[in-house]
């Protein structure tokens, strides 16, 4: 992705030596272990929850310029953040301070590769006999940088300290009276403090590392596996595109409510796929929005290096080959590629987290044409977290910290294989650890009502989405707080499902006012459903514009968004949708109409009445009506050769020298050039359709497609009323 | 003559050391018998008296003292075959235990399996949905009931539990670490309805905070009491029937053995208690060999599983990931990477890769001709005439060297462009590499240097290795124990008695205190450490030796630690002294500076610790003689980076306390192979343990 490969006369330029195979591997290893030992270094001094249980930061090794050498299975969006900032100090700082060894620069600045004013790193260039080789780096999400986190702030300076590339290392130590100013605007500077302390340890004790390798396989050959380990990766991805068919893939989705109003953006994909080279083209999303939900060119960055990884470098070392092969295309000014001074800070969970929602659904949609990589597609996940503070004084009397970290309790995007994870948590943190209700009730002034998985969140499919896990609570040990709330995906369902999967649940938040909860308490009771619980309801918008009040009599629940379906719920096996209606997590009104499974009062399957619903749907289905009728189109029992698949369900077929789109049921959909949603039947879907969970904006709508030789469901598409459908996977035969 | 037996079951064999009045050691090996374990051990009883001449009964009567080692509470919970669990708990969380504070994904998994996101699952549950009851009940952050237990329907569900045919129930309500009176008055009713239930209270195992991990170990405890109680209950019917009537030791994870009696009790203690005997072994040997600072490394046929031990003290961990889950007592850590004498290597993506994938024993390495096709790393060994095929273990199996050769050739040598041998040493070194950049990260991650330590090699495949994976970290010397044979069950035999008792203690400082003394009730510290000692004086006896800890961390902080504390009644000036400890100690691990006392100190846990060792002889040091021994053989081995070079080979039976081998050199031992890199030296120490000086 657009890397910057100049020579340039302060890098160290060097022949290339042949690495035979061992030592290249050995190398290899001990560069990853370095990085390793660099995160364990910060995990250690830090002790911060973001550090340690959210692992959001990330420690890397860098070439001279910028490229990734070794990316750490941290918060996935980190593979952007360093990397960008090295080419930023690059143009910032080259000529003035320059770089020496012994040197350290921070950078927080969005518009120079931060993903968001939080994000602060640290970066030191590493030298070779006076030549710059490589650099080393970590960065981590702050508490506090200052600033305002909110749609009230419309200009990034708002929004926290910004940090251009500054050295405040020199000679290996930090410049105190430069580190004291950025602790100065900090809500939490002794936590900040000591990240920096953990920023510096570990970049030495890699750089140390770094050198004693050097020292004993030599400066050439360890350039050389940096370069060949990249090479490595690059080429593999390149042959795995070149195995899979050229062409068209889109995505969309879209984004509510800038915190001004319930507007939407659309986050849009064109993903062009030539031999073994990408193009992925923003160009059809958004201008920016005039609040913080944008983000910036390395925040679009860390969300397609987000989305691109666990589909397609699975199995591979994590280097900047795996995003060579790919070109990006973004206008400037656009939600994926705001202008300067425009505020991104919830652009993470803003723009940036649909960004890798549709290269996640663009390159799943390219990996299911393919019998050999079918099994690495998967649907959309989660549409987005929401953030959630409470404001006030803890039962200590002292200023209560943090936001809850809850919604992050969300099931995964399903798989052709497999239902999505209940819970995986966010997609682009491998490995999340979340709070334990009794440290949260010990910290803050909360008391849980429960903890559960939630029915209907997960996208019904063949193979459902995961389920997501929400939360209720009360007041405890105080009278009153309040709470700032801020996120997208209430009214824009935007973990959509696969191959007729359907979208996973929005997310939802509201407050009982003035409940009965403590009548119940006081008679024994604690309520675990909303059922149990009266009071005035509210349900809140995806962003409030100022605090909201919360008592000691209210009830606040909350239940995040989910991971996407795969395939037709009406063949999922009865007896795994009963068994998830006795699991509660499909209830039974859901498992009726969207699955068309019958399930009894005390969870027993209705065989007889399941088969009659299912055929009932279908029937319905079939009599949808399409677009556009299709000619001249070959018999269902014509023999044609399979050229590629469409998911499980359907696959382009060569029949009598021309290219169709033809359902498992062996019927004729579609011509291969067309939009196949033109020719299928159709029916929009009301939101009650789609399940109990979903919201739909007053802008948008749910349209689904069905084969009209057999009624099976191969799309939900949720788009902009009015607006064409989105020609989502278009080959060139 | 009378015996201190321990016994370990391993995978393959069932180990057992005999310690005799003399102080001598003896090993002796019978094959693991997976239907019913308890044979293995008598079989080894067997095949022990007979070497002594005489009859089995006879010399089980006479044992002084018995201690065992076992993988059934691991294979039980890995396999999932535990008992019928149900549990109970608070209204509104009875998805806790699924949910696994959304580790439930990836927890237990290794590293490149995380990535791998197709590939991921979430875990086998112990306890179904459908055994999982909840109760009205609330108790608050400050132990005060906010919703009293509502017995009348909890005595419902504890019947609904029993008529589905539970055999135990695990019993985790919110904050009952800070007052348990409902779990206790909730286990009066269990026992109310069935008497015989096997029943584990969260607040009793383990009373501290985070109901995740206690409801996950609560729950394991459950699963698994059950079984190991039917287990050792045989284990003991089969040994008291010849007479012995002695104690009987059952090895845990947590640094010691625990009475057989209590060991259903503490059944999820019993986890992971295997490489736990290697690295007590290892601390008891190093005891005896004035050695402080040890890294053990136990390479056997799938894992490499690497152990600390700091100033003699095993470094403890307080979770530790088994089967998916995690269980929450503290427990020597022990890390692993798929490094075997079974590791694959493979090219991948235009790599030379080495495991994690391990061909286990079935099929096994190619040489052992079982259909084995990949090239592993004992298949390296054999190829570059380290392992002789003639001579692996002790010539009782057959190696086909023919075979290895072809593996190696065809996957790694041809596809490369190397010679074999070439291609068999490149193998090793990319392992041995992988595993020195484990000694290094579980090293700094402590807080310490590798360079500072002496490995201790066992396992299978350990002293094959340890000479080129000690050199690359940067160490100087490898112990071989003369007991690397059956390290486990020495452990187990030599192993003190211990117990560990914990109660919850929820203090805190608020931020920038000027004295932590402030802030703590010292009355109810006092009385907590008395309760905890009476416990301990209870399970073991008067004579115990108790050590005292307190838990602590930095408010906002991840990382706890448990700090020493004086014996005796504690005054404030004591509680300042912990906390300063506490920063010194947190400064220690985490580096200068890592401690954030402005955020305030959270007192966690009370903790004792309770030992007793075992009084066993102790093993007489021979007489040093000095001298070369006299090779048996020569034969060429292919050294990486050297080439074939000619090798003496030694008999380990051949040598003497005080004989030394200048490298390079290849000692045979029936149970494995010891390799002293050129350059290199060993020698043989008083008691007939092999150190290997690797810096010559």
């Amino acid at each position: 992705m657009d890397d910057a490969r100049t020579p340039d006369a302060e890098t160290y330029s060097y022949d290339r030596p042949e690495v035979d195979p061992v030592t290249f591997e050995v190398v290899r290893h001990r560069l990853v272990s370095i990085s390793e030992e660099q995160a364990a270094t910060l995990s250690a001094i830090s002790g911060s929850p973001l550090v340690n249980d959210a692992t959001d930061f990330n420690t890397g090794i860098y070439r001279a310029n910028g490229e990734i050498v070794t990316l750490g299975k941290n918060v996935l969006y980190h593979a952007a953040s360093v990397a960008e900032m090295v080419k930023h100090i690059i143009a910032d700082c080259e000529q003035e301070p320059g770089f020496s060894p012994g040197d350290m620069f921070m950078v927080n600045h969005p518009y120079k590769g931060a993903l968001h004013p939080p994000d602060i790193g640290l970066v030191a260039p590493v030298f070779h006999a006076g030549k710059r080789i490589c650099w080393i780096g970590v960065c981590a999400h702050q508490i506090s940088v200052g600033g305002q986190f909110g749609p009230q702030a419309r200009d990034v300076r708002e929004e926290g300290l910004l940090i251009p590339p500054m050295k405040v290392v020199e000679n290996g130590a930090f410049r105190h009276d430069i580190l004291n100013m950025v602790l100065e605007n900090s809500m939490a500077p002794m936590n900040m403090a000591l990240d920096f302390r953990g920023f510096l340890a570990s970049n030495r004790i890699a750089q140390q590392r770094l050198e004693a390798t050097i020292d004993q396989y030599g400066i050439d050959t360890v350039l050389a596996v940096m370069d060949g380990s990249i090479e490595l990766s690059e080429s593999a991805v390149r042959a795995r595109l070149v195995e899979l068919p050229d062409g068209v893939y889109r995505s969309q989705t879209y984004l509510d409510h800038d915190g001004l109003e319930n507007k939407l953006y659309v986050i849009g994909l064109e993903m062009s796929k030539q031999h073994d080279r990408v193009v992925l083209d923003f160009s059809g999303s958004s201008d920016q929005a005039p609040t913080f939900l944008n983000c910036t060119r390395s925040g679009l960055h860390a969300g397609i290096r987000a989305g691109m990884l666990p589909v397609v470098a699975y199995d591979l070392p994590w280097n900047e080959g795996v995003f060579r092969p790919f070109e990006v295309v973004a206008r400037q000014g656009s939600i994926v590629n705001a202008d300067y001074p425009a505020p991104v800070g919830q652009g993470p969970i803003g723009a940036m987290w649909l960004v890798e929602s549709v290269v996640t659904d663009a390159l799943s949609k390219m990996m299911s044409t393919s019998g050999k990589y079918i099994g690495e597609a998967q649907a959309m996940p989660n549409g987005g977290p929401d953030t959630f503070v409470l404001i006030g004084r803890n039962q200590y009397g002292e200023r209560n910290s943090g936001q809850t970290l809850d919604q992050a309790h969300v099931g995964g995007g399903a798989y052709v294989h497999r239902d999505g994870l209940s819970p995986q948590g966010h997609r682009h943190i491998p490995a999340i650890r979340l709070q334990n209700i009794e440290r949260a009730e010990n910290n803050s002034p909360m008391m849980y009502l429960y903890r559960r998985f939630i029915p209907d969140t997960a996208g019904p499919g063949r193979r459902r989405g995961g389920a997501s896990v929400g939360h209720g609570y009360i007041l405890h040990d105080t009278e009153q707080m309040n709470f700032r709330l801020a996120g997208h995906c209430y009214e824009a369902p935007s973990g959509l499902g696969l191959h007729g999967g359907y979208p996973g649940a929005c997310n939802t938040r509201r407050l009982h006012k003035d409940s009965n909860v403590r009548d119940l308490i006081d008679r024994g009771h604690m309520p675990r459903t909303p059922e149990e619980i009266t009071g005035e309801l509210t349900h809140y918008p995806a962003k409030i514009g100022r605090p909201e009040v919360f008592t000691a009599r209210d009830v606040h629940e909350n239940a995040p968004s989910a991971g996407g379906g795969w395939g037709d719920p009406i063949e999922r096996p009865p007896a795994e949708v009963a068994a998830d209606v006795r699991g509660n997590f499909v209830s039974r009104a859901a498992a009726e109409r969207l699955y068309g499974v019958i399930v009894d009062r005390d969870g027993t399957l209705d065989e007889r009445r399941t088969e009659a619903r299912r055929k009932a749907i279908r029937d319905e289905r079939l009599s949808w009506q399409p677009e556009y009728r299709l000619a001249g189109a070959p018999p269902d029992d014509a023999r044609g050769e399979e050229l590629a698949l469409m998911g499980d369900g359907a696959a382009f077929h060569r029949i009598q020298g021309r290219v169709w789109l033809r359902c498992g049921c062996g019927h004729v959909l579609s011509p291969a050039d067309e939009n196949w949603k033109r020719y299928l039947p159709r029916a929009p879907a009301e939101a009650a359709d789609l399940g109990p969970r979903i919201t739909l904006h007053e802008e948008l709508e749910a349209i689904r497609y069905a084969c009209g030789g057999c009624g099976r469901l191969h799309g939900v598409e949720v788009k902009r009323k009015g607006e064409e459908s989105l020609f989502d996977c278009e080959i060139s035969f | 003559m009378s015996y201190f037996v321990g016994t370990d079951i391993g995978g393959t064999f069932t180990d057992l050391v005999m310690l005799s009045d003399a102080g001598e050691v003896t090993i002796v090996k019978s094959p693991t018998t997976p239907e019913d374990r308890t044979q293995g051990v008598l079989d080894a009883f067997e095949v022990a008296a007979e070497q002594l001449a005489i009859p089995s009964d006879e010399f089980i009567r006479d044992l002084e003292y018995f201690a065992h080692g076992t993988t059934v509470a691991t294979n039980a919970f890995i396999e999932r075959k535990g008992a019928k669990t149900g549990l109970i708990t608070t209204r509104g969380f009875s998805d806790v235990l699924a949910i696994q504070r959304c580790q439930a994904s990836w927890a237990g998994m290794l590293d490149h399996e995380i990535a791998h996101y197709a590939a991921r699952t979430t875990p086998i549950p112990i306890v179904p949905r459908d055994l999982i009851e909840e109760v009205d009940e609330r108790v608050d952050y400050k132990g005060r009931v906010v919703v009293p237990l509502d017995e009348s329907r909890a005595r419902e569900a504890v019947r609904r539990l029993v008529e589905q045919g539970v055999e135990a129930i695990a019993i985790m309500l919110l904050w009952s670490f800070r007052n348990p009176e409902h779990e206790r008055r909730l286990e009066a009713i269990v026992r109310g309805v069935a008497p015989e239930m096997f029943v584990t209270l969260s607040s009793t195992l383990l009373p501290i905070l985070g109901e995740y991990e206690r409801v996950s170990t609560t729950a394991v405890n459950s699963y698994l009491g059950p079984v190991i109680h039917r287990y050792v209950s045989g284990l003991e019917r089969a040994v008291r029937a010849p007479g012995y009537d002695g104690p009987i030791s059952i090895m845990e994870s947590g640094g010691g053995v625990l009475p057989a009696e209590e060991a259903a009790f503490q059944a999820a203690n019993l986890l992971t208690s295997g490489p736990a005997g290697g690295v007590l072994a290892s601390q008891k040997l190093g005891e005896l060999l004035g050695i402080g600072n040890i890294i053990t490394t136990d390479m056997g046929g799938t894992s490499f599983d690497v152990g600390l031990i700091v100033d003699g003290q095993p470094v403890l961990q307080n979770v530790r990931e088994v089967g998916r889950f995690h269980v929450a007592l503290p427990s020597i850590q022990v890390t692993a990477i798929g490094a075997g004498g079974g590791s694959i290597a493979r090219i991948h993506a235009g790599r030379l890769t080495v495991g994690p994938e391990s061909a286990g024993s079935v099929p096994g390495p190619a040489c052992y001709g079982r259909g084995g096709e990949d090239p592993t790393i004992t298949d390296a060994d054999v190829v570059l005439g380290i392992i002789d095929a003639e001579y692996f273990l002790g010539g009782t199996m057959s190696i086909d060297r023919v075979k290895a050769e072809r593996a190696v050739r065809r996957h790694i040598a041809e596809p490369l462009g190397m010679e074999v041998q070439e291609a068999a040493a490149g193998i090793r070194e990319v392992a041995n590499n992988q595993m020195a950049d484990l000694l290094r990260r579980v090293t700094t991650w402590s807080g310490h240097d590798p360079r500072d330590f002496t490995i201790f090699a066992y396992g299978g495949a350990g002293a094959t290795h340890a000479h080129q994976y000690g050199a690359i970290a940067g160490i100087r010397r490898v112990v071989v124990p003369s007991t690397a044979a059956g390290h486990s069950a020495f452990g187990a035999v030599t192993a003190d008695r211990h117990r560990s008792f914990s109660l919850a203690y929820g203090h805190h400082t608020p931020p920038r205190f000027r004295r932590a003394s402030e802030h703590v009730d010292l009355s109810e510290l006092n009385r907590g450490f008395e309760q905890l000692e009476a416990q301990c004086r209870d399970a073991l006896g008067a004579d115990t030796r108790i050590e005292r800890l307190l838990g602590m961390r930095f408010r906002q902080q991840v990382h706890e630690i448990a700090v020493p504390v004086p014996g005796g009644a504690l005054a404030a000036r004591d509680v300042d002294d912990v906390v300063d400890r506490f920063q010194e100690r947190y400064e220690r691990l985490y580096g200068e500076g890592s401690a954030l006392r402005g955020s305030g100190v959270e007192f966690t846990t009370l903790r004792t610790e309770a030992l007793v060792p075992v009084a066993r002889r102790r093993a007489s040091p021979g007489a040093l003689r000095g001298g070369a021994p006299e090779p048996g053989a020569r034969r060429s081995v292919y050294f990486y980076g050297t080439g074939l070079t000619d090798t003496p080979i030694y008999r380990s039976e051949g040598l003497w306390p005080g004989a030394a081998i200048a490298g390079p050199a290849i000692v045979e031992h029936p149970d494995t192979t010891v390799v002293v890199g050129i350059g290199q030296r060993l020698e043989v120490e008083a008691y007939g343990n092999m150190i290997i000086h690797l810096q010559g």
